[in-house]
């Protein structure tokens, strides 16, 4: 589903976000990435969405050269990933429903159907009583779901979670991982960054732990 | 097919929905089309109004044949012939000079006239109207009218029909310069707030890329702004010739009566209105697609 051969990336020459990097996730996978700020967890997500360009190396996703991929193809890849941003990436000068709305906008769904899977994913995420709200209005963990349900709304094969329980007390940061194991269950690929490591251990999946760029066991 | 007018649609009621929700933006915006609409509008107004007057007052001239005086029935039945067959001639008109000396004691002041003359002092007359107007080509033709037997004198006033002429000419290009003026102005008044729009819809432009939207999808959605805001401009600024002519048109009227003419500013038929809407249209088009694709340049480096 997902393979790495020997990716490095660089920032500007100088930055090198991530060295060498091979491994492969299986469709139906979930994993987790961990390691310190600046490790390179938010690049090696990035690069899986083709939102960065990898500077050598080549990225497979669902058979498809993602490293080698054209500008104008770049966001059919996009359409097919979902991805929970770690700045969450919430638009404020729409309530909940339009935001969750949009990936359905952007992909061209009709208003009927897009309508049917916006009111789907907020009930899975347990915001439908927040349809018309801002999101302004909405507690922290509230916004990440928010995020969670704009990420899955077009029914995605991979979901990648970028620090997704970020500011969250446990409690929510646990809901919040919760949720998520939910849409794997259900079938889809999910790749989880995260710092705290406690987090991740209940779960027992396989962890990618990053140090400087590389992975370390 | 179908899909691809289902996302047309989309865009488009989704761009006219934006619009209206934004009130008092929109009509800044709009007012400042409109106002760049409008002057070239009334500009071209002016001067097909003025070119449409000539044309009643003949631009192209008129020869008159005075005959002599003494001019018998004969000799005006030979001139008809001769006119006629002229191949220069697009018609002519005969006064005779009772119906001369009849219309001119209709006039202001002349009531009584024929009753002071001993006899009527007006000679037959031909008005000419000639199919050709250049100067050499009607000097000849001047020349040849007044070798005729019993012609007394041939008239004709080139140089007034000429001034007019290149009068209207001058209009015209006038109108030209300032509508390529004026469509700079729109292309740059468009991109100016189009890129303001695309300002303030930064974040939804960088996150509908991050999910997936290609430049297409980006730029459909301003292009179709512009659009709409182009053809509401369009019928701010055709109203707005309306009612700028009705104010002006009584007063012109007034001004007109004192020389015994006509003169007012027509309104725009319907073809030129399409025409005028379709160029602001793609002016505005243009003016997006230049904001929409320096943004997305910038963009691309960053996404």
């Amino acid at each position: 589903m997902i393979q790495f051969e020997q990716v490095s990336k660089d920032y500007t020459g100088q930055v090198q976000a991530l060295r060498n990097l091979s491994f492969s996730i299986q469709s139906g996978e979930m994993v987790f990435v961990a390691g310190h700020s600046g490790a390179g967890k938010s690049t090696l997500l990035k690069l899986i969405a083709a939102i960065e360009r990898p500077t050598s190396g080549h990225i497979i996703v669902n058979d498809y050269q993602v490293s080698q991929a054209p500008e104008n193809q770049l966001h059919y890849i996009r359409q097919h990933i979902g991805m929970v941003f770690q700045d969450h990436k919430i638009l404020f000068d729409r309530n909940v429903f339009e935001n969750v709305m949009l990936p359905l906008d952007v992909i061209g769904f009709s208003r009927k159907e897009a309508k049917h899977r916006v009111e789907a994913a907020l009930d899975k995420v347990n915001l439908s009583s927040k349809e018309k709200v801002s999101p302004l209005q909405l507690s922290g963990g509230e916004q990440q779901r928010l995020c969670i349900a704009r990420a899955v709304v077009h029914r995605p094969m991979i979901l990648l979670a970028d620090e997704p329980s970020a500011n969250l007390d446990r409690g929510c940061a646990l809901d919040i991982m919760e949720l998520l194991k939910s849409f794997h269950q259900s079938g889809v690929t999910v790749l989880i960054s995260a710092h705290d490591e406690t987090l991740m251990e209940d779960y027992g999946r396989r962890i990618l732990r990053l140090k400087e760029g590389q992975f370390v066991t | 097919m179908n899909r691809y007018f289902f996302l047309h649609a989309q865009s488009a009621k989704s761009a006219l929905v934006r619009i209206i929700r934004q009130p008092f933006g929109s009509l800044l915006s709009l007012a400042t089309l409109a106002l760049a609409l409008i002057l070239p509008l009334i500009l071209y107004l002016s001067v097909m109004s003025v070119q449409d007057g000539a044309s009643r007052m003949s631009a192209t001239p008129q020869i008159t044949v005075f005959m002599a005086l003494d001019a018998s029935d004969d000799d005006l039945a030979n001139i008809h012939q001769q006119l006629k067959k002229h191949r220069l001639i697009e018609y002519y008109t005969f006064v005779g000079k009772n119906q001369a000396l009849a219309e001119l004691e209709h006039q202001d002041g002349m009531t009584g006239l024929t009753s002071t003359l001993p006899n009527n002092p007006l000679p037959d007359v031909f008005v000419v109207t000639p199919t050709i107007t250049d100067p050499e080509g009607l000097s000849h033709l001047q020349k040849n009218i007044s070798h005729l037997p019993s012609v007394y004198q041939v008239q004709f006033d080139l140089r007034w029909a000429k001034k007019l002429h290149e009068l209207v000419m001058l209009g015209k290009k006038i109108v030209g310069l300032f509508s390529v003026v004026f469509g700079l102005a729109l292309v740059l008044i468009t991109y100016n707030i189009i890129y303001m729009q695309i300002l303030g819809r930064k974040e939804e432009i960088v996150v509908s890329k991050l999910i997936g939207a290609s430049d297409y999808f980006i730029r459909r959605s301003f292009f179709y702004h512009a659009f709409w805001q182009s053809c509401i401009a369009a019928i701010v600024a055709w109203l707005g010739a309306l009612w700028l002519a009705a104010i002006v048109n009584p007063v012109l009227q007034r001004f007109a009566d004192l020389y015994h003419a006509q003169a007012m500013l027509r309104s725009v038929y319907w073809y030129e209105w399409f025409v005028f809407t379709l160029s602001a249209v793609i002016l505005s088009l243009l003016g997006a697609w230049l904001a929409v694709g320096q943004h997305l340049r910038k963009l691309k480096s960053h996404t």
